[in-house]
């Protein structure tokens, strides 16, 4: 399957824009998250949790969904292909990753922005709720390899893709370190 | 002088995969570094319980967190 090149730029400009957008979403987050880490104050703990379940649920989310689901189809719908080259297998392998560690960890806080959301909820309550400080930074950090492997495109192929380029003389590049024609692709 | 050699020929039927990059291997190894520590973690349990129990959260009854 490829994409016209009109339908390349439309699914790249989204997949650009919701990967960026989850980095800057979890930037966002990170800042709720400390607050709750380093404070004491039981209104300020209630807002910053309900803000992290708010992020996490409506805005982190949706995102990673989104970027995951466009980044496939960038993928497929062009030359790179999505098991041909090192950097793409793992920038999927890690998007996946964070995208599943999310999931698991959206539950954690919707739990604590219940509890922030329970105005019956006391004091004590509210500073025995812990941070996700740990999911958080290290879902930023991994995201940030992807972001560095999808903008540096470091050269490799895949087994599978070395097969494949062999399959199709002159469509690749001969030396297995990335394709000539598809560099202005992404 | 040595001659540089040229790049493989993908038709020639002896050309051989040009084995995993650097980065890919040293990414693995951190990658299983950090499987290893998660795991070491959670077994000894050095990072608490994990999970919205971990700190007494009730579970949720709000939809603040559910799109």
């Amino acid at each position: 399957m490829r994409l016209s090149p009109g339908l390349r730029k439309a699914a790249l400009a989204a997949h650009l824009a919701l990967s960026v957008g989850w980095i800057g979403a979890i930037a966002a987050y990170l800042a709720l998250d400390l607050t709750a880490a380093t404070g004491a104050d039981p209104q300020v703990l209630r807002t910053a949790y309900l803000g992290m379940g708010a992020i996490a649920g409506w805005v982190i989310v949706p995102l990673a969904i989104g970027a995951l689901l466009t980044g496939l189809l960038v993928s497929l719908g062009t030359k790179w292909g999505l098991l041909r080259h090192w950097w793409v297998l793992v920038s999927l392998a890690l998007t996946t990753f964070a995208t599943a560690v999310l999931l698991v960890e959206t539950g954690t806080i919707a739990a604590y922005a219940a509890v922030a959301a329970d105005p019956t909820a006391s004091d004590t309550e509210l500073r025995a709720l812990g941070t996700t400080l740990v999911h958080s930074v290290g879902g930023a950090l991994v995201l940030l390899v992807v972001l560095v492997l999808n903008m540096y495109k470091p050269p490799g192929l895949t087994p599978y893709g070395w097969r494949k380029q062999r399959e199709e003389p002159g469509a690749l590049h001969p030396t297995g370190l990335g394709p000539r024609s598809t560099e202005r692709e992404r | 002088m040595a001659e540089r050699p040229t790049d493989p020929d993908p038709t020639d039927t002896r050309a051989r995969y040009p084995g995993t990059p650097g980065w890919v291997k040293a990414l693995g190894i951190i990658a299983v570094v950090v499987v290893l520590l998660i795991g070491f973690i959670l077994v000894t349990g050095l990072g608490g319980p994990h999970g919205p129990e971990r700190h007494g959260a009730r579970a949720p009854t709000s939809a603040v967190a559910q799109p």
